[in-house]
């Protein structure tokens, strides 16, 4: 399996809103996502800062979105990801500050030199840590795939996707 | 279409055996059960209409045709001579503007959709004298949305208000008493349903355009069935616009499959017929977007389909085969077919974008390469049909941004605005399946602009502003509130948030809407909106900045545009414009002052069959989707034939 992350050029720019006669307010502005509270832990008896725990993405591939907003993680299982078997991603999609996101994830497939997709739909569920678990996905042939990763926040879905050659 | 009727079917019959239509034999009689009766056997046609858009059969056999860019009822006699003419242009009493549906109902009153005008007149049963008038424009009680189908039983009048995806049914003196529907794809929703019709039993079928599919629905609206979905497969659509129920059976127009399906009432495909035309405005049985299908029989079977073809200006004529054979079969076209040059184009950056909703595809050609002349090369597509990420239903209008690599479409389907970043790989020109990657996808339901009781943007055109005046600028026609509406797109680069908060819209609210616009176009500066009206039938012209008036242009009052489709501005900034019905290319200064008018209806240089997209080219040359011919054409600034592109069959006319 050959995997190559798409590059992409970013063009980002300002709003121009004043030249408009009716602007609504602007949204509100998003707040990071959190793990939930933990209970309160005892004293430590030892005056000493526990090293944080690495997140759980660490290590994960890393794509960026199509225009340049998310930082999408992911790993496979199994790895690397196979021809005509099962396989599950694990994803988490990060902010520009690096911070998981609170958005919605849809995940899907194609090959477009053969002008057609996944012959399956994957099952999407939020895991825990933020993350989502992703199963059900089948690559049913060799050749060129492109997976996409689709983040969804309020009306503006953002593309991430890498190309899986299978040979 | 076509309500159940209890009439006396042996005379009509008679009659029509004995009409005296050109090229056309009598049908065999058919002696086989309803059931087994089949038609599809063609018998004659008859063209010279504009646009036809429906057609029914009364009691004498005279056969009333409703033309859409006339404007009109023509009413033929037993032998297809034209016997009188209802109507005219205007939204007066007896008036129309783009009707596309008519019915007779049980006592002879006719009914016809006006569409354009967003209301349903009637007439009396003898003398087709004006009654009255139902509707108006919205989305409530009584309200309608671009009704285009018609079906009228006894005391109903069963109404697909098209615009508002719903069914609305009034009583025969326009009171409203009830609707069902609303947007989507589950049991009882519709997307864009074009036609309707109600069997014996009362159980109501309609055309539900968009999603590809028949539903069946008891007479209050809950559904009962449903079947199809979009492709070329037996018992599969591509956009079925018409749909008639007759002696038993049920004909669907399967409009973008070029066919006639037919199915009994609860969905098991009886058989199909049409033959799909090869060469150019081919007849004979040969069909080419159907829109509509008439039938007339009795209980023993149908005895006569007319098959009416708005695109090819014609109808059709079919009977019963012998002894119930099956009728030439319906070919499937598949996804192999070439392009159809479908409907808009743009140009710029050296990209040229053309839109096909029938496929549905976005089509994406190298505009820049000089390997081939004035050829302009396609090396990419995206067409994958569904209402996931990165796939269209019913893609209407592209546009490219070069400065951000960006090409916009705007898909109704699934009322969603998406930018697909154009990525070409380094070296020589080739076929680069993976061009265009999805960038950011926008969906218009959840944009924080809404508008009386239209419901959210459902965007017919797009024009970007390329020129910076506002970031990311996106101006779209929306069909819901009849205006043009202007938002930014570009993302915030703090948030990642789309700045889609800002908007503004033309014209104001209160001043006069719309009434369908196919096209628009900025001037070089950016502070004029052209908007091509095709039902209105002119350019409207919006300031977007400064405090100039608003105007409109149609040309002189002796040859006036009458559908304006497609609409550029060049860099001196005279306005080009197609017209539909005229089969030509219109010039104008930025007044709106006639400048030249080029081409005409035919096959060779510089003429056109329902040209429709057209855009400037990075050379300053205009390019023209010839769209009834399948084809390109390049052109001048100053209307000189200069390159034509497409099918094969289509251009060796013009290369001669």
């Amino acid at each position: 399996m050959r995997i190559r992350p798409v590059v992409l050029a970013l063009t980002l720019a300002a709003c121009g809103a004043d030249r408009y006669a009716e602007p609504p307010p602007p949204p509100a502005p998003e707040a990071p996502r959190t793990p939930d509270a933990a209970p309160a832990a005892p004293i430590a008896p030892i005056a000493r800062t526990a090293p944080a725990a690495p997140p759980a993405w660490q290590g994960a591939a890393a794509t960026l979105s199509n225009a340049g907003h998310w930082d999408v993680r992911w790993t496979s299982e199994p790895a690397p990801i196979p021809e005509n078997e099962p396989f599950a991603l694990t994803v988490w999609v990060l902010d520009r500050d690096g911070e998981l996101a609170d958005v919605d994830l849809s995940v899907d497939a194609a090959m477009p030199e053969h002008g057609h997709g996944m012959n399956r739909v994957p099952r999407i569920v939020e895991r825990e840590d933020g993350g989502f678990q992703v199963d059900g996905l089948l690559f049913h042939m060799p050749g060129r795939w492109e997976l996409y990763f689709d983040v969804t926040r309020g009306a503006l879905t953002e593309r991430a996707q890498v190309e899986v050659v299978l040979e | 279409m076509e309500q159940h009727r209890i009439v006396r079917w042996a005379a009509i019959v008679i009659a029509l055996a004995v009409g005296a239509r050109a090229a056309r034999a009598a049908p065999a009689a058919p002696a086989a059960p309803a059931q087994q009766v089949k038609l599809g056997a063609f018998t004659g046609e008859h063209g010279g209409f504009a646009v036809p858009a429906d057609a029914v059969w009364d009691d004498a056999g005279r056969l009333l045709v409703l033309e859409a860019d006339r404007d009109r009822v023509t009413v033929l006699d037993a032998a297809g001579a034209v016997e009188s003419v209802l109507g005219g242009t205007g939204d007066g009493p007896g008036q129309f503007r783009d009707p596309r549906a008519l019915e007779l109902g049980p006592d002879g009153r006719l009914y016809v959709a006006d569409t354009g005008n967003q209301r349903i007149q009637v007439f009396g049963a003898e003398r087709r004298e004006f009654l009255l008038a139902f509707g108006s424009f919205g989305s409530g009680a009584g309200s309608l949305s671009s009704p285009s189908g018609l079906a009228v039983t006894a005391g109903e009048v069963f109404v697909a208000d098209s615009g508002n995806d719903r069914i609305a049914v009034f009583d025969l003196d326009g009171r409203a008493l009830r609707s069902f529907g609303t947007w989507g794809g589950g049991a009882g929703e519709f997307r864009r349903p074009r036609d309707v019709t109600v069997d014996e039993a009362g159980d109501v079928f309609v055309a539900d355009s968009w999603n590809h599919r028949v539903q069946k629905l008891d007479a209050r609206g809950e559904p009962l069935a449903a079947w199809g979905d979009f492709g070329p497969h037996p018992g599969f659509f591509a956009t079925p616009t018409g749909i008639t129920y007759r002696s038993g059976q049920l004909f669907v127009a399967d409009r973008d499959n070029h066919r006639i399906q037919v199915f009994d009432t609860d969905g098991a495909l009886l058989y199909a017929w049409g033959l799909h035309a090869i060469l150019p405005h081919e007849s004979a049985g040969k069909l080419h977007y159907p829109d509509r299908v008439a039938v007339r029989g009795t209980a023993d079977g149908p005895s006569e389909a007319v098959v009416v073809e708005g695109f090819e200006d014609r109808l059709q004529f079919f009977g019963p085969t012998e002894d119930g054979a099956e009728p030439p079969a319906a070919g499937s076209l598949g996804r192999s077919v070439a392009t159809h040059y479908g409907g808009a184009v743009d140009s710029a950056g050296g990209w040229m974008s053309l839109v096909e909703p029938t496929r549905p595809a976005v089509l994406i050609w190298d505009d820049a390469t000089d390997i081939a002349g004035l050829e302009p090369i396609n090396i990419s597509r995206v067409s994958a049909w569904g209402g996931g990420f990165g796939q269209f239903r019913m893609p209407v209008d592209a546009a490219v941004d070069p400065a951000r690599s960006l090409l916009f479409v705007c898909d109704p389907g699934n009322l969603r605005l998406d930018a697909w970043r154009i990525d070409r790989d380094e070296g020589p020109i080739k076929n680069q399946p993976d061009l265009l990657q999805l960038a950011f996808s926008i969906d218009l339901t959840a944009l924080p602009v809404r508008f009386e009781h239209h419901g959210p943007i459902e965007a017919t055109a797009l024009e970007l502003d390329r020129g910076g005046a506002v970031e990311g600028g996106v101006l779209i026609a929306d069909a819901r509130s009849r205006s043009v509406i202007e938002i930014g797109t570009a993302p915030d680069p703090d948030s990642g948030a789309a700045t889609l908060a800002a908007w503004r819209r033309w014209p104001e609210p209160g001043r006069e809407a719309l009434l369908e616009a196919t096209d628009l176009a900025l001037s070089p500066d950016g502070e004029r909106l052209y908007v091509a009206d095709r039902i209105g039938g002119c350019v409207r012209v919006f300031p977007r900045a400064g405090d100039g008036a608003s105007f409109s242009f149609r040309g002189p009052d002796n040859d006036p545009l009458v559908r304006p489709a497609g609409i550029c501005v060049d860099g001196g900034g005279a306005v080009y414009v197609t017209d539909a019905a005229r089969h030509r290319i219109a010039k104008f200064d930025a007044d709106g002052q006639r400048l030249a008018v080029w081409g005409k209806q035919g096959l060779g240089r510089l003429e056109f069959f329902k040209p429709r997209g057209i855009a400037v080219r990075a050379d300053g040359n205009l390019v023209v989707i010839d769209h009834g011919n399948h084809r390109g054409q390049i052109l001048s600034p100053e209307g000189e034939f200069l390159h034509v592109f497409g099918s094969r069959l289509f251009i060796q006319p013009a290369q001669q």
